[in-house]
């Protein structure tokens, strides 16, 4: 029922998007109709749209970042709520949370029985979504105004979720501690008090590669890219005793390090009693924030305008 | 067989790290010497050798080459010396898993080991498998387990658990 309303709403507002831009076309029986149909005008109305798309897209982009942050401190609001449940006829804060996840979780199922045919399909979606020889020419200037609208507006929002993925700010998986606290934590591992504040400092090394210098496969990545953002894992603000936990955990070959402030001291992983994680552990959690976030922001944007596109078709 | 590419050791050439005036960073991280015996001893094996190469905190590292056979090496310089090794083009399964070294590797760290004992510098050489090392293994005399077998080594039990 919600569904049909959806599809009901869409096409109304498709109708009256047309009729708006077949009254901006210069009026006249001859005139329009062979204007309206001429592949020249086609060409050029689709790519002033496309391009407008993806002005549009973009600036929803920001808007929907803006709706989602909101959203999410509301929603964290909700739940520390505690007369949330009564104002809202006994509906729990968490209800919403619990339908996303369901319907996740549906959809992951859906992927999992079928994988090449659901792969093949995102792939085909996306190329529709974003590629404008994809689909065939609109038989009219309008149309194809419409439809390279469309596309420029997915193009957009692409463009938005890459960019916003690279560039958002960097920070830690943990939580940050304060230097107090990241010395406190290091005597509690053990060590004195001096060796605790040289491990508290900020960590300014080389990080850690996550396709290494050695190279892999036999080939060696280019200096530019291997020392890039990309390829380094470095948290901005991360103390140095973190970075060798982290860096111990995630590296196959690091061990352990000398300690300057310290001659002849060392910092262990082994020692630590730390274990190195899971090798597949390792390729997700050795991998750098921006290489992690341009990742996901490139899956979500292709998906996420894949799936617009999707909608409007059906 | 199993080919032990970690080696440990303790060694007489002391501490070449070199510190700052206030001696809180390091100017040059200490194993650049071990890097330079190693890659000596490479080249005395027939290897072309690079010089070694600053990883900072990590160690120093070697690239060497035995015809078209690359390796690499890492000196780490914890609370002993480590000397990891890589056959940078392993030849591999159908399925990108690595095989076995061939004889050119496991030729190479035999001799490298015959020649570290040899030199009198470097004490309790022991070679390890990365999970060996990892899980405090006693560690083997020699890298190849048909040799170490021989001299009466046994491998301990493989770690029944991993986080």
């Amino acid at each position: 029922m919600r569904d049909d309303t959806e599809t009901w709403m869409r096409q109304r507002k498709a109708g009256v998007r047309a009729k708006r831009l077949t009254a901006a076309l210069p009026s006249g029986p001859v005139g329009v109709s062979g204007l309206n149909h001429s592949a020249a005008v086609k060409a050029a109305a689709g790519s002033l749209a496309e391009t407008a798309g993806a002005v549009v897209g973009l600036a929803r982009g920001g808007a929907r970042l803006g709706r989602d942050a909101a959203g999410a401190v509301q929603f964290a609001g909700n739940l520390l709520d505690p007369s949330h449940g009564l104002l809202h006829g006994g509906r729990p804060a968490w209800l919403p949370l619990a339908q996303t996840a369901d319907k996740a979780v549906h959809q992951g199922w859906s992927v999992a029985r079928h994988p090449i045919r659901s792969i093949k399909q995102g792939a085909s979606r996306a190329n529709a979504a974003l590629n404008p020889s994809a689909t065939p020419v609109a038989p009219t200037a309008t149309g194809e105004m419409q439809r390279r609208f469309n596309i420029g507006k997915n193009q957009g929002g692409l463009l938005f979720d890459i960019g916003a993925a690279a560039l958002a700010p960097e920070s830690m998986a943990g939580p940050v501690l304060s230097a107090e606290e990241q010395v406190a934590k290091h005597m509690a591992q053990g060590m004195d008090s001096r060796m605790a504040q040289y491990l508290a400092e900020p960590y300014g090394g080389m990080g850690h590669h996550y396709i290494p210098k050695r190279g892999v496969f036999g080939v060696k990545l280019p200096k530019i890219i291997s020392d890039s953002p990309f390829n380094v894992l470095k948290p901005s603000g991360i103390s140095r005793g973190d970075m060798h936990k982290l860096h111990y955990e995630v590296d196959p070959k690091f061990h352990g390090a000398r300690l300057a402030d310290h001659v002849g001291q060392h910092w262990s992983g082994k020692k630590q009693g730390l274990k190195k994680n899971h090798p597949a552990v390792q390729v997700i959690r050795g991998a750098p924030t921006a290489l992690k976030r341009t990742v996901s922001g490139a899956a979500g944007g292709v998906g996420g305008a894949a799936g617009a596109m999707h909608g409007n078709q059906r | 067989m199993t080919v032990r590419c970690l080696l440990t050791f303790r060694s007489d050439l002391g501490d070449d790290g070199v510190l700052t005036e206030d001696r809180h960073e390091f100017l040059q991280w200490p194993g650049r010497l071990h890097a330079a015996v190693a890659a000596e001893k490479l080249r005395a094996l027939g290897w072309q050798v690079s010089e070694p190469i600053d990883m900072q905190v990590v160690g120093w590292e070697l690239n060497a080459a035995m015809g078209r056979k690359p390796i690499w090496l890492r000196v780490e310089v914890v609370d002993e010396i480590i000397l990891m090794f890589e056959d940078l083009k392993p030849e591999r399964t159908w399925y990108l898993a690595r095989k076995p070294p061939g004889p050119v590797f496991t030729g190479m760290l035999t001799a490298l080991d015959a020649a570290l004992r040899a030199d009198g510098r470097f004490h309790d050489l022991r070679w390890f498998t990365d999970k060996e090392y990892e899980c405090s293994a006693p560690g083997a005399p020699t890298p190849v387990s048909e040799i170490a077998e021989m001299a009466g080594y046994v491998a301990p039990p493989p770690p029944t658990e991993h986080p």
